[in-house]
Parts: C-alpha cells; structure tokens; sequence
C-alpha cells in the first residue's frame, strides 16, 4: 500500500500541473511554519495612530490601521486558517466517505435512511447549527471550532461517494469483484475505496476554499477565532471598508486564501490524474 | 480579461450615449436633487412610531414639531428655541405653556395643521398601551387643551426646566383628521402608514420596495419653498456599498458612519466634501457592578471603585481616541455627547497615569504571586472580558490597543467580538464585566436617570446596575432648576457620577456628512441629520443632469 | 467526476417510463417529509441561537422594559417557544409567514416576493453565462486535451474558482466603478434615471448594473461546469460512433456540435440541479456588496438583525431548492441507469 502510495505521489509529481501545486503547498506550510517566527508580533501596534502605509522593504505587505505589519498578520493567519483548512476538511472527508461508502455498499433501507438524514442535513444552513455553539462556549476554543466545522461539512461528500458507488455497482463492478470471492470488507477498502478517490479528492478540492471562508464568516458572528488573534477570513473581512485607503490589508490575505485553494487544485488534480490516468 | 473590459466599456459607451440627450433640453434655476444613502428601508417613517434611525431621518423631513431646539441645544432655555408649527410661545405661570399655531401651517392633503391635531397627538404618545417609551417621557404633562382657534395650552405636573422640550420634541403633531378613525393598535398596518400625509417641506413620493424613496418638495410649504424638488433616498445596507456608492457618483450624500481614516481620500475627491458636526453619541467602557450574568452577587473585581479608577487611569484615552478617529470625536469625561449644552460644565477627568493606576491595585492586595504579568488576589486573576459588537469599527479598533494598555498595569483582558444580536442580549442579561457602549443619546441631560441612577439599576438600560446616592440627589436638583442656571447644577450631578468610577468614558464621535459639493447652505444637525435639507440649494453654475426638474 | 457516464440510452428510457414515475412519487412524498422535519428544525435552531431580534429596531437607544415587552407581544416573541411554533407551522401552511421584525410593519410574502425578481434575473444571467462560456471552453480543452492551451485554461478557471467571492467583488468595484469609473459600483438600476427614460436607456442601465455581480458570481462558478464539460466530452470522444464520423470525412466542427456535444450534454445538465439553490436565494455575499435588492441581500440583513420570520421564509426556501435540487439530482442518475434504484 505504502508502495504504491508513493508510486502515485510521484506520478502526481510528475505533471506539470502537480509539480507547481506540491511546490505553492510547501512554501505555504513553511511561510506558515517559519513566518511567525521571524517576522514583528502581528499584534503589536508600534505606532498606534499611524495612518496605515503602503507596501514597502520595510513592511513587504505594508501594515494596517493601526500600523500592524500584514506580513505578519498573514503568516500567523497562515497557522489558523490552514490548521482549520486540513484538520476540518480531513474529519468532514473521513465521516463522509464512511457514510457514502456504507450507504451505496448496503443500498436498501440503511441508504434510504442515511439520505434522507443528509438531505435534512443539507437543508440547514450551516451557520444556524454552528451559532448554536454561542450557547455553550463564551468564547469558542480554536479545537472545537475545527472539530465542529468537521463534523458539520461531510454531508455533501457522502452523497458525491455514495453516486460514485452506485455508479460502479451498475457497471457490474462490485458483483465482480465479489464473484471473484473478495469478502465485504475486502471489496469496500480494496476496490471500492480505490475507485471513488477522484470524487474524495474533487469534494476536498471543494471543502478547503469554502471552510476558510466559513471561519471568517463565523469570526464574524463571534463564533470564530477571536482578537488579537488574527486569521486571514477576519482580515478580509475587516479590511472592506479599507478598499479605497489602504488596499493593501484587503489584497493581501484574500490572496492567500486563493493561492491555498488554488495549490490545494492543482495537487488533487495532479493526484487524480495518478490514480485515474483517464480523467486526465 | 480583455473580453470583460471591452464588454463593460461598450456597456459605458451605450448608458452613456442614452443619458446625453435629455440633459441639456432645460434650464430650471429653482430645482435640484440629491440621493441620500440610508441604511435601511424606512418602513414606519412617523414620529413617535418607531425609534428605528431610518424612520426618524425620513420622518424628519414629512413632519414638523411644534417648534425646535435652537443651535445651542439649550433644552430648559425656551428663548432659544425656533418656531415650526408654532409661530410663537408664553409662559403664563411656571406650569403652563401656551403655544400659538402658524394660520400658513398645512397637511399635505391641504387642511390646516389645529389644536385638534396637537392634543390627539399628545395623547396618542401619552397612552401607555400604545407607546410605553413616550408616555414615560411625556409623564408631567397634566394635560393639553385648546385654548382658542389657534392656541394650545400645555399644563405640567410640576416646575421644571425642561418643559418646552418635553412639549416639542416627544409629541410631533400627526394629521388627527385621517388617524382618529383608525384603532391606535392597526395604525401601523394601514394604508395611511404606506402613504404618509405630513405637514413639512417635503411629501411622500414613490417607495420602491428595498431599493430607494423618493420625496417631492412641497411648493407652498409655509416656512419657504424647498430649494431641492427631489430627494431619493438609496436604502444600501452594507457599509462597503455605501461608501462605493458615493465614491461612484450615484449618491450626493451620506452621513458616514465609516471612521475618518477611512474617509478620508473622500475628501481629496474633488467632487466630494466632508461636513463635520459634534453629536449626541458617546462611547464608553461600562463596568458590571454586579458578576458575570448575576445580579445578586457583586462583581468579584469590578464591585471595588478603586479598581474601576484604576483601569480608568491605566487607558491612555487621549492617544487611543486620536489614533482611531482622528480629528473626528473629542474625548469626553462625562456620559454625554459633545453636542449636549453642558458639556462645557463637566468637570475634567484624571489623564493618563499607568503609575497610579499599579499604585492603587498595589493598595488593594492585587500582585503578581505567580510572574506571569497579571495580577491577583487570593487566587483571583485580575482578567476581565471585554464584549463589543464586531460590526462596530470604532469599538473593533479600539478593543486591541485597550487590551495592550492594560497589560501594562497587570490586567488581563480578554476580548470577546460578539455579533450585534448576540452583544445586545448579552448586554441586556448583564452578561459582561467590561460592556463597549455607545449610545446616541437625548439632547437633554435630564435622560441621564435612565442610565445612571439607583432607580434603574439593573433593569432597562442600567445594565451595569449602577447606584450612586450622591449623583441622584444632584441630578433631582439640577432636573428642577429652569433656564442657564441649570448648568452649575449638571456640574455637581456629573462630579458626583465621576466620582463613582461607573465608566470609562471615551468619545463622542462627531457627526460626519459626506456630500457632493454643488450643493449650498449645507447644514446637519445631531438630532435630526436631514431636518435643515429644506434650505439647501444647487449652485446654478454646478447643476448636473439629475438637478432638472 | 461523478456524473460522467455513456451517451444517453434512448430507447431504453421508454420501458423504464413507468418505473421511474413510481420512483419519483416516492421520492417527491420523501422529500416533502424531510421538508416538514427541516421546517421545525429550523424553527427550534433559530429560536435556541443567542442573540436578540429587537435590537435593531431602537438602533442604539435606551429602551424602557414596558417598550420592550410591546414590541415581544407585536411579534409573538412573549409567548412559549411551543405556541410560536404551532402558530408558526399553520400560519405557514396557509403561505403566511407573518409580519417582519425589522422591515415592520411589512409582511413577509411581500418582501419576498419583492426581492424573488432581482435574485432570479441575477441567477439566470449568471447561468446563462456560465453555461454558455463553461460549456465551449469545456469543449474546446477536450478537443485540445493535454495542450498548453488546456493546462493554461484549468489553471486560470482554478483561480477564479479559489477566489472568495465577497473579495473578488470588492476588488473588481474598487477597479471599475471607483478607480476607472466605467461601471456601477452598486444597485440595480440608477436611481436617478429620468422616468420618461426609453426601454433602450432601461435595458442599458440594467445592463450595466448586471456586469460586475455577474462577472463575479461567473468566474467563482465557471470552473465547475468547464471540468463537467471537459470531462464528458473527453469520454465521449472516444466512443466508436465519434470515430465512425470522423471516418465518414465529416469536419470537425461537425462531429463536435452535433454528435459528440449532444451526447455529453447530459451530465452537464445534471450541474442544474446544483444550481437551484443558488438561483433562488442569490448569493449573500456578492448581493450584500452590490446592494442588489434580491432574496440573498434579505437573507444577509435577516441573519444580522435575527428577523425571525424573514430568516424563516428565506431559509425555508433554500432549503426547499435544496431538497428538490437533490430530487433532480437523483432523477439524472435514475435517467442514467435504473439499476442505481435504491432509494
């Protein structure tokens, strides 16, 4: 398994595409790694006061109203928005495989049911169940908000899994690899799991942008990461009114969240094309 | 990224090519318009019936009051006061006041304004079932009576130097001809609330659901025929929208409620203009007397007055206003805006002094056993929470800079941005220690008891349960006395509310218009943005296509 | 990608006629049930999220307690949660979702119905645009798989697709509505339009005003229906009936527009059901910065200020779009193979 998982990793690293997409990943994990640590504080206001000032050797990014270096900011942001990015989309994948995978693999009253249960899901906002979160925690711990944005965000994933296993059961896949006298167990993680990771991948693809954006939706409702900590969604988000005056503090983290979702594409492309070379 | 640009400037060539030809058809030289950006739609725009800010920015314009406070605020002087619908007053003895009806005065279907029409609607808002925030204001009105074809008569409970502003500001007449057949409970349902008939200087026009308002200048209105025929109101409810809109030319005016520094490159348009105005609203840091969300126990740190004095010297609040506004609030030392007449009569407030502020926490047991640079007492971290509403961007960029301030004297802030909803209850339930307040307030001091005193405490809008004996005794004194004389009263109440440490107080934000500078004779005023709308013109040699009729 | 399958079996469709009707009674009837079951959990979240719906109407002014307890008894809000939501269900039930907290005293059926208009000519355009381009670039990078054209034309669409929504509107008004001045940086139409304005001075206007949500809303959602596209196609292409054309001589532009593209349609049209939602409730953040007046700009106000009923009513119809997206969905599958039956 290892084996081929590096054999992939490396057909991936062969595209084109793969190689810029691996390449923008690790730069973003070490900006966000090392950044903090040799950058300013990104709560230090040196110069409370100070109208914020453009880009400059000084201050690459420039720094913000209240004379905060962007750099900074962005590179601490760095750590919580892609912390929550991973960690958030990587639970809501697992749950939503597993229940995808359960519902097209059984069928029946066990798939009707767990449906049914992911249309309802699907028809709340999200945002209602996570404000409910306010009621319990004052002041929401940044684990739990990953936790909760996790758990919240696998509906769509088991329905995109739970077609791609329908899918294969129609083309006589399953009953052949089941004639074949592969066990239950054996067919789902053997030849199953295999086949429905260009859909994982796709719907991964899909989650990170939107979960980076949802923490800076809830910063906003006072669900999210709270000040002085800084994430990139809360700098988009504070920084509108500054379009005009110092647009600096808007472009900046806005570019980080599309240079994220952008590598995050290109790798899942690059990796699709590895494991399915027909798509490609 | 070439298709898109050559796609909109084909767009701008066409809207703009469609626009030249009915401009310069006609020369009007007594017309104008201008497009104001509200924040949301004005539904109820009647005084007295809603106490929404875009209901009372629109209603300002379609109703008159009796007669309005002067430039000075003065609210207990009755000689500064301007006349509106009333041409004139006299006080016949220290509980009476007699108001004379202008005869030019007309609703806008054309019957004229009468007594009638007054004391309806003094007792429309005096009714407790139907407006129980205006009864309460107009309590010590005894009663209202005509007293001639054009004379109405105001009798008072008591002696006291707000009379004429109780009588003027909280009982706007409305048409009693076209309401007194409608049930008070089905006003605001009626198809006379979808088209108001009001008496000022403009009337209702044409309301285009969830997009814009348009009022239409009165010709023969008694006081002078509105200079601008049109006056369209944009209803955008985003912050960032508004100001685009005014930045792209589709809107003449808005009044900001963005801070300075970001307004700023308004005024280095050329087009565009910045009218500054001191306020009624203020802004400061209110501390619960009583524990987080339970007001039978005192607060375990903030029931101390020689901690609140403390924090209140421990925030450098001169550097802090200045840093987040600019040129544009003052710092203030009492709960009123800049705007309130006896601001001049507030005592000063102690500066910054960090020194003492760790001196007296020193004096009150609080160290720091542990070395991790906050401070404690019998095992209590000297740590408070800080709530504040996160669409507030005066209180967003202040919160940061105030937990900075007071980590230099050894208190832990920790900062909670609430959504605005979520803030107000909390607020209301006293669930805070430390509450980031504004509040746009009354132009009498008299409102103060509502806030501050013993009375309130913990309920309504004493939500820190504030009490301090000395500053209710002071402030019955000062409510009696009539006329100037009041001021050195105020004094004394504010002293004594110092005295108390309830708040630090912050700010008073000042009133900022950005208009388009075709206009002329342009004035605001804090208690009732648009009011003087009427008396603005277009310079003649400035007119753009929208200024014909 | 999921939803990428065969050319559609025609003459199988016919026989399976009925068996799909029954299905899709069954799964309407399932889909109304989940509906009613997301109605009351809606109703039950709402109440139970912090946050007081009266604060908006007295902005930042002191209240007395007796205003307080008026304006609860106005909106029901005085009553037990159980009272407001039997009256909330039969009030709903008869299509009256009463009377807005903030937008008081408007009824809710009238506010919605105001803003369902924008929130649809917004969501077409988009559509139709999206459709349009997705569709031919889609065709064009399978016809020139593995090109530098076709890497390039993935990696731009990624981008727009990354790019939140709410920023990219931001930055394309602070371009061409604030720095260059060529298009409107927000409305629907110009307020100020003379009203004896020609339907062509409307029609431009309108025009104008659509471009830059339009663009916005496009080149966030132009990358999906591309990858649809580019992929059907791809298997498409190499399926023998395409040969065999190509064989008998017919051009290019023949075997692609009218055998191939035909037959990879399909799971394109599948994305529609995706779309539903959208169309209907906008989207809240493009809507809100534009200040279009549709169903997502209400929706934004409605969560900010917790106007209960409005936020109901919206909500309540996403969820329906949703739902019935879901059916649709489902039914593409169904229409690709009733083996996939198991619902």
């Amino acid at each position: 398994m290892t084996g081929s998982l590096l054999a992939t990793l490396l057909a991936a690293w062969r595209t084109p595409s793969g190689k810029a997409g691996f390449l923008l990943l690790s730069a973003l994990v070490v900006f966000a790694l090392l950044g903090p640590l040799v950058l300013p504080d990104p709560t230090a206001m040196p110069d409370l006061g100070a109208p914020a000032a453009s880009p400059s050797l000084h201050h690459p990014f420039g720094t913000d109203g209240m004379s905060r270096d962007v750099l900074a900011r962005v590179a601490t942001g760095a750590r919580i928005s892609l912390s929550i990015a991973v960690i958030a989309v990587l639970l809501s994948l697992t749950i939503g495989t597993a229940v995808g995978l359960a519902a097209g693999f059984l069928g029946g009253v066990v798939d009707s049911l767990m449906m049914r249960v992911v249309d309802a899901a699907l028809a709340v906002p999200r945002l209602f169940i996570l404000l409910l979160l306010l009621v319990v925690w004052e002041r929401m711990p940044i684990p739990v908000l990953i936790l909760v944005i996790g758990a919240t965000g696998w509906f769509g994933t088991s329905r995109l899994v739970r077609g791609e296993v329908l899918r294969l059961r129609s083309e006589g896949y399953l009953q052949a690899a089941q004639a074949l006298g592969a066990g239950r167990l054996r067919t789902i993680f053997r030849h199953l799991l295999p086949n429905v990771t260009g859909v994982i991948l796709v719907s991964a693809t899909l989650s990170i942008g939107d979960v980076i954006l949802l923490e800076a939706g809830l910063s906003y409702l006072g669900v999210g990461v709270q000040p002085p900590t800084p994430s990139w969604g809360v700098m988009v988000f504070d920084a509108r009114n500054a379009m005009t005056t110092a647009p600096w503090t808007l472009f900046f983290p806005g570019v980080a969240v599309v240079v994220t979702v952008l590598a995050t594409s290109l790798v899942s492309d690059a990796l699709r094309a590895a494991f399915d070379p027909r798509s490609a | 990224m070439r298709v898109r640009s050559s796609m909109a400037g084909l767009l701008a060539v066409l809207v703009a090519a469609s626009f030249a030809g009915p401009l310069a058809a006609q020369r009007d030289t007594q017309s104008g318009t201008i497009s104001i950006v509200i924040g949301a739609e004005p539904t109820l725009p009647f005084p007295g019936l809603s106490l929404a800010k875009a209901n009372m920015d629109v209603a300002s314009l379609l109703f008159l009051p009796l007669a309005r406070l002067g430039r000075q605020f003065i609210t207990s002087d009755e000689k500064t006061y301007e006349p509106a619908l009333a041409r004139s007053w006299r006080r016949t003895d220290s509980l009476t006041l007699v108001f004379e009806l202008d005869p030019r005065a007309r609703w806008h279907d054309g019957k004229p304004v009468t007594p009638r029409d007054v004391i309806w609607s003094v007792n429309r808002s005096r009714d407790s079932t139907i407006s129980p925030t205006y009864a309460l204001l107009l309590r010590n009105i005894a009663s209202v009576t005509a007293t001639g074809e054009r004379e109405v008569t105001f009798r008072f409970r008591q002696a006291y130097g707000d009379q004429i502003f109780d009588a003027t500001a909280f009982a706007v007449p409305l048409p009693a001809h076209l309401l007194d057949t409608i049930p008070p409970d089905r006003l605001a349902a009626s198809i006379y609330a979808r088209q108001p008939v009001g008496n000022g200087p403009y009337r209702w026009g044409k309301l285009e659901a969830g997009r814009q308002l348009e009022l239409n200048a009165v010709p023969d209105f008694f006081l002078g025929t509105p200079k601008l025929h049109r006056v369209v109101f944009l209803i955008v409810r985003a912050a960032e929208a508004q100001l685009n809109l005014v930045l792209d030319g589709t809107a003449d005016a808005y009044e900001a409620s963005l801070l300075p520094r970001q307004i700023t490159p308004i005024v280095e348009q050329p087009s565009l203009d910045i009218k500054t105005q001191s306020s009624f609203s203020v802004g400061y840091l209110l501390f619960n007397q009583k524990a987080f969300g339970d007001r039978s126990t005192p607060h375990p740190i903030l029931a101390d007055r020689a901690v609140r004095q403390a924090l209140l010297l421990g925030i450098d609040r001169q550097r802090l206003v200045r840093a987040v506004f600019g040129p544009y609030a003052s710092v203030v030392d009492g709960p009123m805006g800049q705007a309130t007449w006896i601001r001049r009569h507030t005592p000063k407030g102690p500066g910054y002094d960090p020194a003492a502020a760790r001196r007296l926490l020193a004096a009150q047991g609080w160290r720091d056993s542990n070395g991790d640079g906050v401070l404690d007492k019998n095992g209590t971290k000297l740590s408070l929470r800080l709530s504040y509403p996160g669409t507030s961007t005066a209180r967003v960029g202040m919160a940061e800079p105030i937990q900075a301030m007071l980590r230099q004297i050894g208190v832990e802030v920790e900062l909670l941005r609430l959504d605005g909803p979520v803030w107000a209850e909390r607020r209301a339930k006293g669930e805070f220690d430390i509450d980031f307040s504004q509040a746009t307030l009354m132009p009498t001091p008299a409102g103060l008891v509502q806030s501050w005193s013993c009375a309130s405490s913990g309920g309504g809008s004493n939500v820190g349960s504030i009490c301090s004996p000395g500053f209710d005794e002071a402030y019955k004194e000062a409510a009696r006395t009539g006329g100037r004389a009041a001021a050195d009263r105020w004094r004394d109440a504010i002293g004594e509310l110092q005295q108390d440490y309830p708040a630090v107080f912050l700010y008073s934000p000042a009133q900022a218009l950005v208009v388009h500078r075709r206009y002329r004779n342009v004035s605001i005023r804090p208690d009732g943005t648009w009011t003087d709308l009427w008396r603005w013109s277009v310079d003649p040699s400035q007119r753009i296509a929208r200024d014909q009729r | 990608m999921a939803l990428v399958g065969r050319p559609l079996p025609t003459d199988r469709a016919g026989s399976a006629l009925g068996g799909v009707l029954r299905w899709l009674i069954r799964r309407l009837l399932q889909a109304a049930a989940t509906f009613a079951v997301v109605a009351v959990l809606l109703f039950v979240l709402m109440r139970l999220a912090p946050g007081d719906p009266l604060a908006r109407l007295t902005d930042d002014r002191p209240v007395a307690p007796a205003e307080r307890a008026r304006l609860e008894a106005i909106f029901g809000l005085d009553q037990p949660i159980g009272t407001q939501l039997t009256k909330f269900l039969s009030a709903a039930a008869r299509g009256d979702f009463g009377v807005s907290i903030e937008y008081y005293p408007l009824r809710v059926g009238e506010l919605v119905q105001n803003r369902l208009g924008p929130s649809l000519l917004l969501g077409l355009t988009v559509l139709l645009v999206n459709v349009t381009l997705g569709v031919w670039l889609g065709v064009l990078q399978a016809r020139r798989r593995g090109s530098r054209l076709d890497r390039w034309l993935t990696r731009i669409s990624l981008a727009g697709y990354a790019a939140p929504s709410f920023w990219l509107a931001l930055m394309l008004v602070s371009l061409f509505a604030i720095k260059w001045r060529i298009l409107p940086a927000a409305q629907m139409t110009d307020p100020l339009l003379p009203t004896d304005a020609g339907w062509l001075t409307r029609a431009g206007d309108l025009l104008a005003h659509l471009v830059l949500p339009t663009v916005t809303l496009s080149v966030v959602t132009l990358a999906a229906t591309m990858r649809y596209q580019r992929s059907a196609m791809l298997e498409v292409l190499r399926l023998d009936f395409v040969r065999a054309a190509y064989a008998r001589g017919l051009d290019e532009r023949t075997v692609i527009w009218r055998h191939a593209w035909r037959n990879a349609l399909f799971p394109v049209l599948t994305l529609l059901g995706l779309w539903l939602p959208v169309l209907v409730s906008g989207a809240v953040f493009v809507e809100s910065v534009f200040n279009w007046p549709g169903l997502g700009s209400l929706a934004a106000g409605a969560i900010a200020t917790r106007d209960y009923p409005v936020l109901m009513a919206t909500s309540l119809l996403v969820s329906g779009a949703v739902l019935l997206g879901g059916v649709l969905t489902d039914l593409a599958y169904q229409a690709l193979d009733p083996r996939t039956r198991a619902g």
